[in-house]
């Protein structure tokens, strides 16, 4: 699960940093539209791993 | 423009791009903290805090950044279909409002589009983003129609400018209180309906024109 939530994270931050090396309109829907979900997704399943991990294990 | 346009030693205001720095370099750590968890498949503590607070912060500056870069004209201008014609318009018209102006230099050269159609002060940007973020919906959905047109424009956006000008006081019709009352109203335009339109009328029917006439 959280080599998933990690796999999502890169993507998310691959879409923004295609924005920062050029920002125009389709860089930034891709940015709003799928960045945003992507990144919620994985910052879920990254607590959603954490919450189900032994403390002791962290 | 560019810096050759200026001869040998003026050049345009510096840009230093903060945001853009502090972004790329949050980011790269973020990817870095995500490929160790991705390699090994756990991460501690501090590494869990970190790889979900750097990607979440990278996307807060990516936020403020893409917010900064929209308003600029070549940012408006990357909407092919529709946008690009009326940047086009403005160095190849000479009749329009936007094109008297950005020829004159009378607007910035950096965000034409946005400081005509944002209004005044905060709320004027506050309704230029929320516009902003519909613009972005409707090409997503291709849920818009040509000839494009502004909704409602802002008349601060001109009186911004122009309301302190002596020579714009020493109209009578600028201070005629039934005109005001209208463009204050959006009942009327300052552009097309007493000066130049804003574009000119084949800019606003996008890259494919406006439509053939029919034969009679």
């Amino acid at each position: 699960m959280l080599r998933l939530a990690c796999l999502l994270g890169i993507a998310a931050l691959v879409i923004l940093i295609a924005l920062f090396l050029d920002p125009n309109g389709s860089t930034a829907i891709v940015f709003s539209f799928i960045g945003n979900p992507l990144l919620a997704l994985a910052v879920l399943l990254g607590l959603l791993w954490w919450w189900r991990t032994p403390r002791e294990t962290l | 423009m560019n810096e050759a346009d200026l001869g040998p030693l003026f050049e345009l205001p510096a840009d230093p791009h903060y945001l853009w720095i502090a972004g790329t370099v949050v980011t790269v750590l973020a990817i870095s903290v995500l490929v160790v968890g991705l390699v090994r498949g756990r991460l501690t503590r501090a590494l869990l805090m970190a790889a979900l607070l750097l990607p979440a912060t990278a996307y807060g500056i990516g936020y403020l950044f893409m917010l900064e870069e929209s308003k600029s004209v070549e940012f408006c201008g990357s909407c092919h279909v529709t946008m690009s014609p009326l940047v086009a318009a403005l160095d190849e018209d000479t009749e329009s409002l936007a094109s008297i102006h950005w020829q004159r230099g009378a607007v910035s050269h950096t965000d034409a589009c946005y400081r005509c159609h944002s209004g005044y002060g905060i709320w004027g940007d506050v309704a230029a983003k929320r516009a902003g973020i519909m613009h972005m919906v409707r090409t997503v959905t291709g849920n818009y129609e040509f000839p494009i047109e502004a909704k409602h424009f802002n008349v601060d956006s001109c009186l911004g400018c122009h309301v302190q000008a002596v020579g714009f006081r020493e109209v009578e019709e600028h201070l005629d209180r039934e005109i005001q009352e209208e463009l204050l109203s959006g009942e009327s335009s300052c552009a097309g309906d007493c000066h130049e339109v804003a574009h000119p009328e084949t800019a606003l029917w996008g890259v494919a024109g406006p439509p053939l006439e029919e034969a009679p």
